[in-house]
């Protein structure tokens, strides 16, 4: 947990030279925001609320923030199988799939050899890590 | 944005990295990736020189350690692994450690190498990898080097054998048998060079007017204090 001063002061001293502080106040920003305490964002939504800001930029920004002793955010991974129905994989069962070239669908075992297609980032943000 | 979208971006997008380095699947290639996020910070600091050459050790080690964080990778600075160890980057089981010493000559530059083999890493398979990162004032990186592997495998108990310097980087790898573990342990050997003493007349000036300055500070200070 860390307390919101310190968090903008640690964001402001740190970051700033790298000229990733307004990125990560604005991340900040749209998680204390939310009305749940676990947000999740695709890059497509996260590039959107920062005012469609190259996707390096937002992607420095997000690993600042889910590094240590931060952790606001944490990456996830979602795979959408052909019916279109979203399963939470694990990195340790997308790690097997890079390896054999195909992932084991979740519930039913196939094997999917197109799963890079339907393999999504999500962004999970927890909003009790900031003390206010 | 599918894995694939991410896969087809430059090897060197930050994006890309985050991706490989979070499903890195060999110890290898977690190390292999770090050591070359580690290799283009070290290119910034000396891009940057006017910005960097006067600060110390930790300074400069804090500057890698936010970088690499920003770039997707869990890095730490004095985590504690049997003492201090100045830069731990992690993931999972896999660690890869880094030293880092001004170089205050050999001696001083052995002691951050025995550090780094003989105390902060266990020798296991997943910690076998690390880096010394030499910031040096000195001119001639280049025999720097030289001298310096030279020093390194004349004075280390245990024989060390010394890879060519990749041209690219300036940088050498040395492998030692891990004296608790028998594995081979592999030390990148990255010297960065803050070596900084333009001689055209406008960055003299230059120089001159920002040493007036910070005398005339200098000066100022004790009287106030003294009121």
């Amino acid at each position: 947990m860390i307390n919101i001063d310190r968090l903008y002061e640690k964001i402001q001293v740190e970051t700033t030279p790298l000229g990733l502080d307004g990125f990560c106040y604005k991340l900040v920003e749209l998680v204390m925001k939310s009305a749940i305490n676990h947000p999740a964002y695709t890059y497509a939504a996260l590039t959107e609320a920062l005012d469609g800001c190259a996707i390096e930029d937002l992607q420095r920004a997000l690993n600042y923030l889910k590094a240590s002793p931060i952790n606001l955010f944490a990456q996830q991974y979602q795979y959408v199988d052909a019916d279109g129905v979203p399963h939470d994989i694990s990195r340790e069962d997308l790690q097997a799939a890079m390896l054999d070239n195909a992932l084991s669908h979740p519930e039913h075992g196939y094997l999917d050899p197109d799963f890079k297609e339907r393999v999504y980032i999500l962004y999970v943000a927890d909003k009790t890590v900031i003390q206010l | 944005m599918n894995l694939n979208n991410i896969l087809q971006m430059p090897d060197g997008s930050v994006v890309k990295v985050s991706f490989l380095q979070e499903i890195a699947q060999t110890y290898d290639s977690f190390c292999d990736l770090v050591e070359n996020k580690v290799l283009d910070i070290a290119l910034d600091l000396e891009r940057n020189k006017p910005l960097y050459h006067e600060l110390g050790e930790d300074q400069l080690t804090g500057i890698i350690v936010i970088s690499l964080k920003a770039a997707g990778f869990d890095a730490d600075h004095d985590t504690f692994r049997n003492g201090h160890v100045d830069l731990l980057v992690k993931n999972g089981r896999y660690e890869w450690m880094g030293e880092a010493k001004l170089d205050n000559g050999p001696a001083y530059l052995m002691e951050g190498f025995r550090q780094l083999s003989d105390r902060y890493t266990d020798g296991n398979p997943a910690s076998s990898r690390g880096g010394l990162l030499i910031y040096t004032q000195k001119q001639n990186k280049v025999t720097f080097m030289d001298g310096w592997l030279e020093h390194v495998g004349a004075n280390y108990e245990v024989p060390v054998a010394c890879t060519e310097r990749c041209s690219e980087t300036l940088t050498s790898r040395t492998m030692h048998s891990h004296q608790s573990t028998g594995v081979d342990y592999r030390v990148r050997h990255i010297p960065i060079s803050l070596y900084y003493k333009p001689t055209d007349k406008s960055a003299r000036n230059s120089a001159k007017g920002s040493s007036a300055k910070r005398s005339k500070a200098a000066v100022k200070k004790p009287a106030k204090s003294a009121k």
